[in-house]
C-alpha cells in the first residue's frame, strides 16, 4: 500500500456497461450481489488452483473487481452477513456449504468473522489482499493467525469487518462490573525485587532503596511540571524519531535479530536454547543469500569464526556454532547463490570475500554450479575461491577431472594450477592429453605453477604440440620453472633447420624463455643464432637475429655483452639493428 | 520512485500548513466549550486561528480539510502527522468524530464573526449524531455564510462503532482483562510446556490497538490497576498499554503497533524461568539470586525464539525481551559481548516497563503510588537508561499529572485525574473527579476541568497544589477509573 496517500489517486474504474446477469429474483440489486458473489468464490477458488505465475488468475481478478466497482458505485456498500455454513445479502442466501473442509463461508465463521462489508472505492490491492488471505484460509497455522488477524493488519480502507472474540475464551474470563468485584481479586504480595534489579547500578550486588529514591520530597513543584520545555520536542528529535519508526518498519529490520542471537550463543550454557539460535542463524543466513546480501552473509560467517577462535567454549557449542559454517556450504545454498547471480547484477568482490569464508563441503557443490555459469568473471570468481578453499584437499576435484564438459574440466585444471601442489600433478597430466586444445593449454599453465620434475618433463613433451598457442605456453611456463633442465630442450628447438619458418609470436615466445632462464648455457647458441645468414631471405632472418640479440641482452652476462658489442659492428645489417637494439634497450 | 521525504528545513507544505490549521482551529473549538463568545480569550484565538484561514487562503485559494480513518488530508494531500503534534490531531479527530463531522472547507477567506459561528456551532452538536453536518450546513445557509461548508465522516469502520464513550469503555475493559488472563493462560503453558495461543495474543492486541486510536486515556486509565491477580501479569499487560500508546504517539503504523503490544505483553516471560521463591522474596537477594534475576532477559528472548517461527513479529518480541534491561547507554544488563543500538521496540519496552514497575504497590504500601516524581526520575536518567526523545513523548503522554494521581487542590479539594488534556499549554490542567468522603470511604464526586476559569476569567477556578499519597488515604485510584 503507498505510503503517500492522494484522495485523487483512485484505482482505474474498470466497470463498463454491465449486462444484467439473469436469475429468478426481480430485485436487482440481489441479483446482481448474488452475481458478485459467485464471481467472488470463483476467484477464490481459482486462486487456489492456478500457480500463482498464471496468467488466467489476472483475468479473475480484473473481473472481480470490475463487478464489485459497479455494484458499489451503485448501492454504495456491499454487505455480506457470514453464517456458519453459508454468506447472506440482506437476509438471502447467496452461497451455501456444508462441508468444513472446502466451505468458504464455515472458514471465515470459524475465525470469528460475522459480517464482510466492502465499500465504495474498493481498490485492486485491496481486492488481492482479501483474494490472498482466503486463498490460504485452510492453510493458516491456527496458534498463529485466523483471517482476522490477517486482515486486520492489511489495514484495508474499503473493506471492514465485524468479529466476535467469544470463541477463543476457553474459560470466560470476569470482567468487573463494580467496586467491589474488583476488590475480590485484589492481590497483596510482598515486595519482589524487580525495581531493584532494575535501578540497581552495574556490579552492586546490594540493590538500592526505592524509599530513599522517592522519599526525597520535593517543596516546590518539579522543575518540568512549570518548565514544559523540559519535555517539548525539538525539531530534531522529531526528526529523529520519523527516521527510527521509518527503520523500524523497513521489511530488514528482522536482521537485528543477529546481534541477539550471537549474543545468546556468547552468554548460553544450555543445549537447547543454543542450538535453536543456531538454526535462527541457519535461516537469517538463508535470508542474506536470497536476498543477495553478500556482505552481510560474509560478516555473519566471519562473525562465527571469530566465536570459535577467542570464545572459551566446550566441545558441543563448537559443534553446535560450526554447524552454521557447514550449513553454508551446503548444495542448497551454494544452488541459492547461483539463482542470484543469474536474476541481478551483483559486485563479484562480495561474492568472492563470501565464498572463501566457505569450507571444504562447499567444494562439490560449487563445482557444481561452476558448470552452470555462463558468465566468465563469475567462473574466475568461483575459481579463485575454489583454489582457497580447497588447497588442502585436491582429492575433491578430481573426479570432475574426467567430466564430460571441457569446460568444467577447464575450470578444475586452473583451479588446480592456482593450488600449485605437486599431489595436482596427476590430475593435471590427465588433462594434459585431452582433446580441447584449450583445455591442455590450461594444462600447461597449470603444469608450470606447479613446476617441479614431473611437471617439467611433461612441459617439454608439449613443445611439440600441434597447437602453435600451446607450444609458446609452454615455452613460456618451461622458462619459468624449468630451469637448466628446461633449457636444453628449448635450445634444442630454436636450433631445428625449421625454427624459423614458425610464426613470429611462437620464435619470439621461445628467446623470452630462454631469456627467462637466464643461463650463460645459452650463450653459445645464441651466438650462433645471431651470426647464422640466412638462406631465405631478409624477413625471417631478421625475427630470429632480433630474437637472439634480445635474449643475450635479457642474458646480461659480460659474454653475452660481448657478443652483442661485436654484433653492433657487423657488416650485415640485420645483425648490425638487432644488436644496437637490444643494447639499447638494456641500457634504457 | 518513492517520494523524497521531507527535510526540517523544506517542510512538506500541506504538512505544515495542515499543522497550522488544525493546532488553531482545535483551540479555538476547545475554547468554546470553557468560555463563551464574547470572551477576551475567545477572540484572541479567533484572531489566531483566523490569520492561519485566511493566510492559506490566499497562498493557496481555498482550504478543505477532510479526515478519512484516522488520516488527515489538506486539500486532498495527506498530512504527515509528526510526533510532537500527535496529541492535538488525535484530541481534534475525537471531536469530530463524536460529532460525525469529517470535512471543512473554506472557500474564501472569512470573518472573525463567521468563524465564530462555525465553532460554537460545532461545539453545540450532538454527539452520535450522523446528521449533524446537515445541521450544519443549514445553519450556515439561514446565517449567509457561504465561504465556509462542512460535510459528513463518510468512512467509518464497524469494528470502530464505539464513539459512545460508555461503549468506548466497556471495549477497553474487555480488552484490559481478557488479556490479564491471557498472560496468565501464556504462563502457564510455558510451564506445562504446552503450545502457545500466539493468535489470541494478537487478536487481543490488535484489540488493544482499536481501543488506543479510538481514545487512549480508558486504557491508560485501566493501567493504573496494579495488583489484580498476579503482579506478572498484571505489569505485563500494563507495559503492553503503555508500550502501545507511546508507540502511536510517535507514528508506528497499526500492524507494527500490535506488534509493539506483543512485545510488551511478552517482555517478561523469562521470569517464568526463575524460582517463585526468589521472585517474591522479601529479603536480601544473595550474589547468586541476583545473577538468576538478570538471566531473565535472555531467557525471555529464548522462550520467544522457541514459541514462534521468525520473523517480523518473534524478531520485535526476541528484542524487547532481550534489552528492556540493557539500558539507553548499554550499562544494563546482559552484558553485551559487542556492543550496538538498541531497537526501538526495546527502549520503548523499557520505559514502559520501568514507569509501571515504579509505581506498582510495594508490601507496605497497598495501592500504588502514582506521582510525577517518578516522571522526575526517568527525565533525570534521560540519556543514560531511557532514550530522552521518548520519555518526552512518554510525559506527553502520562502527563504531569498521570491518570490515576491524588492530588489536592487549592480549594482543598481531593480529586483523582481522571483525563489529561492532548494540549501540552494545558499539560498541568487535567480533568479531575472530585471525591467526597462519607460512610467511612472515599466516593466519587463531581467531575471538574481544572481549565475552567472564574467569574472575570482572569484567574483559574481550581489548581493542583501537591500530589497526595493514596495510601494515606486508603484509597486505591484504579477503582476510580474501572
Amino acid at each position: 500500500m503507498p505510503d503517500e496517500v492522494s484522495l485523487d489517486k483512485k484505482a482505474p474504474d474498470l466497470t463498463l456497461e454491465m449486462p444484467l446477469p439473469e436469475g429468478s429474483e426481480t430485485d436487482e440489486e440481489l441479483i446482481l450481489a448474488r452475481d458478485l458473489t459467485s464471481a467472488f468464490i470463483k476467484a477464490i477458488k481459482a486462486f487456489r488452483f492456478y500457480p500463482p505465475d498464471n496468467p488466467t488468475l489476472k483475468g479473475f481478478r480484473d473481473q472481480l473487481l470490475k463487478k464489485f466497482q459497479f455494484f458499489l458505485n451503485k448501492y454504495q456498500t456491499f454487505v455480506l452477513q457470514v453464517g456458519e455454513y453459508d454468506l447472506s445479502f440482506k437476509n438471502r442466501i447467496l452461497y451455501e456449504n456444508k462441508d468444513v473442509k472446502t466451505s468458504l463461508a464455515f472458514s471465515l465463521y470459524k475465525d470469528g468473522l460475522r459480517e464482510i462489508r466492502f465499500m465504495k472505492g474498493i481498490e485492486e490491492w485491496e481486492v488481492q489482499g482479501v483474494i490472498d488471505i482466503l486463498k490460504h484460509s485452510e492453510t493458516i497455522n491456527a496458534l498463529e493467525d485466523d483471517i482476522v488477524t490477517l486482515m486486520w493488519e492489511k489495514d484495508f480502507m474499503h473493506i471492514s469487518y465485524l468479529a466476535t472474540d467469544e470463541f477463543l475464551e476457553e474459560t470466560p474470563v470476569i470482567i468487573p462490573d463494580n467496586v467491589d468485584q474488583f476488590r475480590r481479586n485484589l492481590v497483596f504480595k510482598p515486595l519482589a525485587h524487580h525495581v531493584e534489579v532494575e535501578l540497581a547500578e552495574e556490579g552492586s550486588e546490594e540493590g538500592i532503596d526505592l524509599d530513599e529514591i522517592l522519599s526525597k520530597v520535593i517543596e516546590e513543584p518539579l522543575p518540568f511540571v512549570s518548565d514544559r520545555s523540559v519535555y517539548s520536542l525539538s525539531a530534531d528529535e522529531v526528526e529523529g524519531l520519523r527516521k527510527e519508526v521509518e527503520s523500524e518498519v523497513d521489511p530488514v529490520f528482522i536482521f537485528n535479530i543477529t546481534d541477539t542471537l550471537f549474543e545468546i550463543l556468547a552468554l548460553e550454557k544450555e543445549t537447547e536454547p543454543f542450538q535453536d539460535a543456531v538454526k535462527i542463524l541457519i535461516k537469517v543466513l538463508d535470508a542474506f543469500l536470497t536476498l543477495g546480501e553478500f556482505t552481510k552473509a560474509s560478516e555473519l560467517l566471519k562473525r562465527v569464526y571469530i566465536i570459535l577462535k577467542t570464545y572459551d567454549l566446550q566441545d558441543w557449542q563448537v559443534e553446535g556454532i560450526g554447524k552454521i559454517i557447514i550449513e553454508a556450504g551446503e548444495e542448497i545454498r551454494v544452488e541459492r547463490i547461483g539463482k542470484v547471480l543469474e536474476r541481478e547484477e551483483v559486485l563479484l568482490e562480495h561474492v568472492s570475500a563470501y565464498l572463501s569464508l566457505l569450507q571444504k563441503n562447499a567444494i562439490k557443490p560449487l563445482i557444481k554450479l561452476l558448470g552452470e555459469l555462463k558468465n566468465s568473471k563469475v567462473r574466475r570468481v568461483f575459481c579463485d575461491a575454489l583454489s582457497e578453499i580447497g588447497k588442502n584437499h585436491i582429492e575433491l576435484f578430481t573426479p570432475f577431472i574426467e567430466d564430460r564438459r571441457w569446460y568444467l574440466v577447464r575450470n578444475i585444471v586452473y583451479i588446480l594450477g592456482r593450488i600449485g601442489k605437486e599431489q595436482a600433478f596427476p590430475y593435471v597430466q590427465k588433462a594434459f592429453n585431452h582433446e580441447e586444445n584449450r583445455v591442455r593449454r590450461e594444462a600447461v599453465q597449470a603444469l608450470g605453477l606447479i613446476g617441479g620434475p614431473k611437471a617439467i618433463g611433461l612441459l617439454v613433451r608439449a613443445l611439440t604440440d600441434n597447437d602453435v598457442r600451446i607450444r609458446c605456453m609452454t615455452a613460456i611456463n618451461l622458462g619459468k620453472v624449468g630451469k637448466k633442465t628446461g633449457l636444453i630442450p628449448l635450445l634444442e628447438v630454436v636450433q631445428t633447420k625449421d625454427f624459423y619458418k614458425r610464426e613470429p609470436v611462437e620464435i619470439k615466445a621461445f628467446f623470452n624463455a630462454i631469456g627467462m632462464v637466464g643461463s650463460n648455457e645459452a650463450v653459445p647458441v645464441l651466438q650462433q643464432l645471431l651470426e647464422r645468414k640466412s638462406w631465405f631471405g631478409r624477413g625471417k632472418s631478421d625475427e630470429i637475429h632480433i630474437g637472439a640479440a634480445n635474449t643475450l641482452a635479457v642474458i646480461g652476462t659480460p659474454e653475452a655483452r660481448a657478443i652483442l658489442e661485436e654484433g653492433k659492428n657487423s657488416k650485415d645489417e640485420s645483425i648490425r639493428e638487432a644488436c644496437t637494439q637490444a643494447l639499447k634497450s638494456q641500457s634504457v | 520512485m518513492p517520494e523524497e521525504k521531507p527535510t526540517l528545513d523544506h517542510e512538506h507544505l500541506p504538512t505544515k500548513l495542515g499543522t497550522e490549521f488544525v493546532t488553531k482551529f482545535y483551540r479555538l473549538l476547545k475554547g468554546t466549550t470553557v468560555y463563551d463568545r464574547k470572551n477576551a480569550i475567545i477572540d484572541r484565538l479567533t484572531q489566531e486561528c483566523l490569520q492561519v484561514i485566511n493566510g492559506i487562503i490566499q497562498s493557496e485559494g481555498h482550504l478543505f480539510l477532510k479526515i478519512v480513518r484516522d488520516n488527515f488530508f489538506f486539500n486532498n494531500i495527506r498530512i504527515l502527522v509528526k510526533a510532537d503534534k500527535y496529541p492535538i490531531f488525535k484530541a481534534f479527530w475525537q471531536e469530530m468524530k463524536r460529532r460525525w463531522i469529517g470535512e471543512v472547507e473554506f472557500s474564501s477567506e472569512v470573518k472573525g464573526d463567521q468563524l465564530k459561528d462555525l465553532v460554537y456551532l460545532l461545539s453545540g452538536l450532538e454527539e452520535n449524531n450522523e446528521s449533524n453536518y446537515l445541521y450544519v450546513k443549514k445553519q450556515l445557509e439561514f446565517r449567509n455564510i457561504e465561504s465556509i461548508h462542512v460535510g459528513k465522516l463518510e468512512f467509518f469502520k464497524d469494528e470502530e462503532i464505539y464513539i459512545d464513550s460508555e461503549d468506548r469503555k466497556k471495549y477497553s475493559k474487555e480488552v484490559y482483562f481478557k488479556s490479564l488472563g491471557l498472560v496468565k493462560e501464556v504462563v502457564e503453558s510455558i510451564n506445562q510446556q504446552k503450545a502457545l495461543n500466539i493468535r489470541k495474543a494478537k487478536r487481543l492486541m490488535q484489540n488493544a490497538v482499536n481501543a488506543i486510536m479510538q481514545d487512549e486515556s480508558t486504557l491508560l486509565g485501566l493501567a493504573n490497576i496494579k495488583n489484580y491477580d498476579e503482579y506478572t501479569f498484571n505489569h505485563s499487560v500494563n507495559v503492553a498499554i503503555y508500550a502501545i500508546a507511546l508507540g502511536q504517539r510517535i507514528g508506528i503504523p497499526k500492524k507494527e503497533l500490535s506488534h509493539l503490544g506483543m512485545t510488551g505483553l511478552f517482555h517478561d516471560m523469562g521470569k517464568t524461568r526463575i524460582p517463585k521463591e526468589i521472585l517474591n522474596k522479601t529479603g536480601k537477594l544473595s550474589p547468586e539470586e541476583w545473577s538468576m534475576m538478570r538471566s531473565h532477559p535472555i531467557a525471555g528472548a529464548e522462550l520467544i525464539m522457541r514459541m514462534k517461527e521468525w520473523g517480523e513479529l518473534s524478531t520485535r518480541m526476541m528484542s524487547g525481551a532481550f534489552e528492556h534491561h540493557l539500558r539507553y547507554d548499554l550499562t544494563g544488563y546482559p552484558k553485551l559481548t559487542r556492543k550496538k543500538k538498541t531497537t526501538l521496540f526495546g527502549r520503548i519496552v523499557t520505559i514502559a516497563d520501568f514507569y509501571d514497575a515504579l509505581v506498582r504497590p510495594r508490601v507496605y504500601n497497598r495501592y500504588p503510588y502514582v506521582s510525577e516524581k517518578i516522571l522526575g526520575i526517568m527525565l533525570e536518567r534521560s540519556g543514560k537508561d531511557f532514550d530522552p526523545s521518548l520519555v518526552k513523548v512518554f510525559i506527553n503522554m502520562i502527563g504531569v499529572f498521570p491518570l490515576g494521581t491524588l492530588v489536592l487542590l487549592n480549594t482543598n479539594e481531593m480529586g483523582i485525574v481522571t483525563q489529561i488534556h492532548e494540549d501540552t499549554e494545558l499539560i498541568d490542567r487535567p480533568k479531575v473527579c472530585l471525591l467526597q468522603y462519607s460512610d467511612g470511604e472515599y466516593r466519587k464526586g463531581q467531575a471538574v476541568d481544572l481549565r475552567e476559569m472564574e467569574e472575570g476569567g482572569q484567574h483559574f477556578k481550581r489548581t493542583i497544589v501537591k500530589t497526595l499519597d493514596p495510601n494515606e488515604y486508603n484509597i486505591n485510584v484504579a477503582e476510580f477509573l474501572i
